[in-house]
């Protein structure tokens, strides 16, 4: 069987790489409860995950330290709600990967060419079968 | 609460043995909070969220094997652990985690009495008294008792290496079962 990327191994791939980036941006804009975060992400297909991988995830990253977290009643009627809130761990952490994230941006846009050369990629593109031909 | 929900959150409950009583009740409080939550915001029907959630030993063994992650070293806790995520986790590993686990434990146990008996038949000579229920023999000699303390420690230290390292296969499994299960989700 030959092996190829699947494009949904690739997207799965990448929401596991970004889930923990994305919940602690999340959370350090405000503090966020469990299903505050999970239909926040669904608004993206690509980030969107089901409960089994965000509240075990959450656990993880309260262990670690990264988020603290306390229960609130609330007012209509509903059960009590768990906050998640970010520490000073997680915002050194938050920090780090945004400088990471940054840098991958850069990469990417320099891999393929930049956003200054997007006008000239087709000048290019013809150039490049002028010169096979 | 419906009692389909209840139901669901009983056998969560169970799964989750191996954890401590309080982190159960923070988890099963999370997860009934995120059941109101379906319920009122998103309007779903009881059968709805429970498709949702996915079945109790799938969101169960989540968390499970997730807190056997976290750490990296060997307990009566954590191989419970290390067992009840490998029930769930699917057939496959139930000959393999349970014979690492046990192997584990069990070379470590092994590890620690080895030196201990050495060190009593050891101690004994000099102080003139031979403890019979402890004997040492090598194949077919048995060797002067002083002989036994270095030899024992020698042997424990190998043993409780040979533990950690089927410690070490146990999580490797878990990691490689874990990560083929979140290939899984959408």
């Amino acid at each position: 069987m030959a092996k190829e990327i699947s494009i949904e191994e690739w997207k799965s791939q990448i929401r596991r790489g970004t889930l923990e980036f994305c919940i602690l941006l999340l959370i350090s804009h405000r503090p966020c409860y469990g299903y505050d975060l999970i239909s926040r992400l669904e608004k993206w297909p690509i980030l969107t995950a089901k409960e089994s991988t965000i509240y075990p995830l959450l656990r993880r990253l309260l262990k670690e330290e990264y988020l603290s977290s306390f229960w609130q009643e609330t007012s209509q009627g509903l059960p009590p709600r768990k906050y998640y809130t970010i520490t000073e761990r997680g915002r050194d952490c938050l920090a780090a990967m945004t400088g990471e994230w940054n840098h991958l941006l850069a990469a990417i846009a320099q891999i393929s060419g930049g956003s200054d050369q997007k006008e000239n990629r087709e000048e290019e593109h013809e150039s490049v079968t002028e010169q096979l031909s | 609460m419906n009692q389909l929900l209840n139901n669901y959150l009983d056998r969560i409950d169970r799964y989750l043995r191996p954890l401590p009583a309080a982190e159960r009740a923070d988890i099963i409080n999370e997860i009934k909070s995120q059941m109101g939550e379906l319920e009122a915001s998103a309007r779903l029907s009881p059968q709805e969220i429970l498709s949702r959630l996915g079945s109790p030993k799938e969101l169960a063994g989540a968390y499970l094997g997730e807190s056997l992650l976290k750490g990296g070293s060997f307990s009566a806790r954590r191989f419970l652990c290390a067992i009840l995520f490998h029930a769930l986790a699917g057939i496959g590993g139930m000959f393999i985690l349970p014979f690492t686990a046990v192997l584990a434990g069990a070379f470590i146990l092994a590890g620690v009495i080895a030196p201990s008996g050495g060190l009593i038949k050891a101690g004994g000579f000099p102080l003139g008294f031979d403890v019979p229920w402890v004997s040492f023999q090598v194949g077919s000699l048995s060797p002067h008792p002083l002989l036994a303390a270095p030899l024992c420690i020698l042997l424990g230290f190998l043993l409780i290496l040979a533990g950690k390292g089927c410690w070490k296969l146990t999580l490797k499994y878990v990691r490689i079962v874990s990560r083929a299960k979140r290939t899984l989700l959408p």
